[in-house]
């Protein structure tokens, strides 16, 4: 209805040429228009007529002229789509303020979730409750005991370690560092078994693998030739079918040779380190020895500042160049410095020294 | 007796018939032609020797069964060669009397061949007759025949001992067309037509009479005031000193179209309509003739002379500028 009361009225001169146009009339209708009283002898118009109406019969002369809102119609839209807009901006809907405020989102979500889930807690209640089911009062406490109690702890130093992911360079090292001490150990048991038994094979005693040797030559190379190594090792040891140990195994128990336990008790000599230790490798932890006292930086920055102080100094030659004659000699003469008569030392060292000295 | 719609276009379609019979090709020179003939308007042709101006003329005067008359224009033809002059003639008494003796141009068609080679005080015996359609001889008017029609032809070509037609003769012309070589096919046509014993001949097909009352129906033919509101304003374009001038005109054209170049491309536009078989004048009738009508009627300044602009460039750039609305 507001359509049809504001739109732009258009004039008739404008409708007819746009249809003239539209419809390629080639300027009949609005010759028509404006002849359409006036009589002419020839029959000119008369034929315009028939010629126009022929060619209009089948079109819809609507089309020719577009929808176009008048300058009232447009203001009026205009104005409605600025107070809507003002009405948003003034009083906006709730949804739209959550929407646009993250926090108090978050907020709502976190309690609705609670509701729900103390909902759902109630309504297991009462079927346990239903089934007969006595409630327990448990503590935070004591939840969190049993919790932590039901963890795996683990047995060993090299056990804890192992969950321990390090980095790949570090597991090589002490990989080799235990292949090394496996080939020193063997190495011990077959001299201790040449000595004691002197019956033992050659090839078995005698012949470090290459493997072996290899990695505690190179404690850096890669984690095949190592694993090759032990391999080899094992194979000459005759160990073919020793199952494959674990780690911690190995860390844990003593060498293996031959699938047997070497007893170093009755093997051991007289030999200085081939003793039975009171403790396995690996079973307890050594003790490490700590450095403590003073660190000595020579030169220390500030003595720096103050002067220079070494704790030895060297005796130097000094050179004196002898002009003669404003020429430069040759042959410079040298002069023996002496040696600086105060030397400094630190307390610490002159201690050890002298510690030294009395031994 | 008056002539209807039908009878317009029966005619037309005879005359081309028979005039195609002699001319091979140039149909749109030849409907320029007859819009003019039937607009009451003359025509200079322009164009090279040898491609059938006379020929066309001719023919159109054996066709329409009019009187023909040729004048071959030059340089010491006078005025009453053309027109006429009065010769003393005495009578079966003895008294001597002056009487007026008729010119060619007493004819219904006429043939000014090489009208630029005659003097201008010779092209300007013309312009009344042309103009007015009768000649003024000692203080008498003698009235032409109607329908006074004149052909005039001009070669563009040799330049030298002519006299280019004055603006005032040149704006008396109605159309101006311009006749280019024919074709191959054409050629060869001139050829096969022209060669051999028997030449073809053309019938009359209209008369005087017919001729004038059909050029009452060419001017009955209704026209949109916005048909007519936009050939205004093309000719408004063609003035350099108005606000419709386009660029071009401002720097090129030094005097534009004359009011008769309005009632040209209206004229011709009605005529067009009709041989198109419309009885309304169109937006594209207008720009049909634009050429033909406005292009002897531009003045080219000195700098469009100089840049060797021609009116038919400055008229296409007014037919792009000029909106129809």
């Amino acid at each position: 209805m507001l359509y049809l009361l504001k739109r732009k009225k258009p004039e008739d001169l404008e409708v007819i040429i746009k249809a003239d146009r539209h419809f390629s009339l080639e300027e009949r209708l609005i010759t028509f228009w404006e002849y359409k009283e006036h009589q002419d002898p020839y029959g000119l118009i008369e034929r315009l007529k028939e010629d126009l109406e022929e060619r209009i019969r089948y079109i819809d002369l609507r089309k020719a002229y577009s929808f176009k809102p008048s300058k009232l119609l447009k203001t009026m839209a205009f104005l409605t789509l600025i107070l809507l807009a003002l009405s948003l901006i003034i009083s906006p809907p709730k949804n739209l303020i959550s929407a646009f405020n993250p926090t108090e989102n978050k907020r709502a979500y976190n309690e609705q979730k609670n509701s729900l889930l103390e909902k759902k807690a109630h309504l297991s209640d009462n079927i346990l409750e239903g089934e007969g089911v006595k409630k327990q009062q448990v503590s935070q406490e004591d939840f969190n005991k049993e919790k932590v109690e039901s963890f795996e702890t683990p047995k060993s130093l090299e056990e804890f370690l192992s969950q321990w992911d390090f980095d790949k360079n570090n597991t090589k090292f002490k990989e080799s560092q235990k292949e090394n001490q496996k080939v020193e150990d063997k190495k011990e048991e077959s001299t201790a078994q040449k000595e004691g038994t002197e019956k033992s094979s050659i090839g078995t005693s005698n012949m470090p693998s290459l493997g072996s040797v290899a990695s505690g030559i190179s404690p850096s190379m890669e984690e095949g030739s190592s694993s090759q190594g032990e391999k080899e090792g094992g194979q000459t040891a005759g160990t073919e079918n020793m199952p494959i140990q674990s780690q911690q195994e190995r860390m844990t128990q003593a060498p293996i040779t031959g699938g047997k336990v070497v007893d170093k008790k009755e093997s051991s000599g007289s030999l200085p380190g081939t003793e039975e230790r009171n403790t396995k490798l690996g079973e307890k932890e050594s003790e490490r020895k700590v450095f403590s006292g003073e660190k000595v930086s020579v030169p220390s920055p500030q003595e720096e500042e103050k002067g220079k102080s070494y704790l030895f100094q060297a005796p130097t030659l000094t050179g004196e160049r002898k002009t003669i004659g404003g020429s430069v000699s040759i042959s410079p003469q040298y002069q023996e410095e002496s040696p600086v008569p105060s030397r400094i030392l630190p307390q610490e060292f002159q201690d050890i020294l002298k510690i030294y000295f009395s031994q | 007796m008056a002539l209807s719609l039908e009878d317009f276009t029966d005619v037309i379609g005879k005359i081309r018939r028979e005039i195609g019979r002699v001319i091979v090709g140039y149909d749109e020179i030849i409907d320029l032609i007859l819009i003019s003939l039937f607009s009451g308007g003359h025509v200079l042709l322009e164009g090279v020797p040898g491609i059938g101006k006379t020929l066309i003329v001719k023919t159109l005067s054996e066709i329409i069964g009019l009187k023909f008359s040729r004048v071959q224009f030059t340089p010491d033809l006078m005025p009453a060669d053309i027109t006429g002059t009065n010769i003393i003639l005495e009578d079966e008494e003895g008294r001597k009397h002056f009487k007026f003796q008729e010119g060619p141009i007493f004819a219904n068609i006429i043939l000014a061949d090489e009208i630029n080679r005659a003097t201008p005080k010779t092209q300007s015996a013309l312009l009344e007759a042309m103009q007015e359609g009768n000649v003024t001889s000692g203080g008498k008017v003698y009235p032409l025949p109607k329908p006074f029609f004149v052909l005039a032809t001009q070669n563009p070509i040799e330049m030298e001992g002519t006299y280019p037609l004055p603006e005032a003769e040149l704006d008396r012309f109605f159309f101006k067309l311009i006749l280019t070589y024919p074709g191959k096919e054409e050629l060869l046509e001139i050829i096969e037509r022209t060669t051999n014993i028997e030449m073809p001949t053309v019938s009359k097909v209209a008369d005087g009479k017919t001729i004038e009352e059909l050029k009452k129906i060419v001017r009955s033919v209704p026209v949109s005031q916005v048909v007519k509101d936009y050939a205004v304003r093309i000719i408004l374009a063609t003035h350099p000193e108005t606000n419709f001038a386009t660029e071009k005109v401002k720097k090129y054209v030094k005097y534009g179209a004359s009011p008769r170049g309005a009632q040209a491309l209206i004229l011709g536009a009605k005529a067009l309509s009709l041989f198109e078989g419309r009885s309304n004048v169109s937006f594209k009738d207008i720009r049909n003739v634009v050429f033909s009508a406005l292009r002897h009627r531009i003045i080219l300044s000195f700098e469009g002379e100089a840049e060797g602009i021609s009116p038919d460039e400055i008229l296409e750039d007014i037919l792009e500028k000029v909106p129809e609305v």
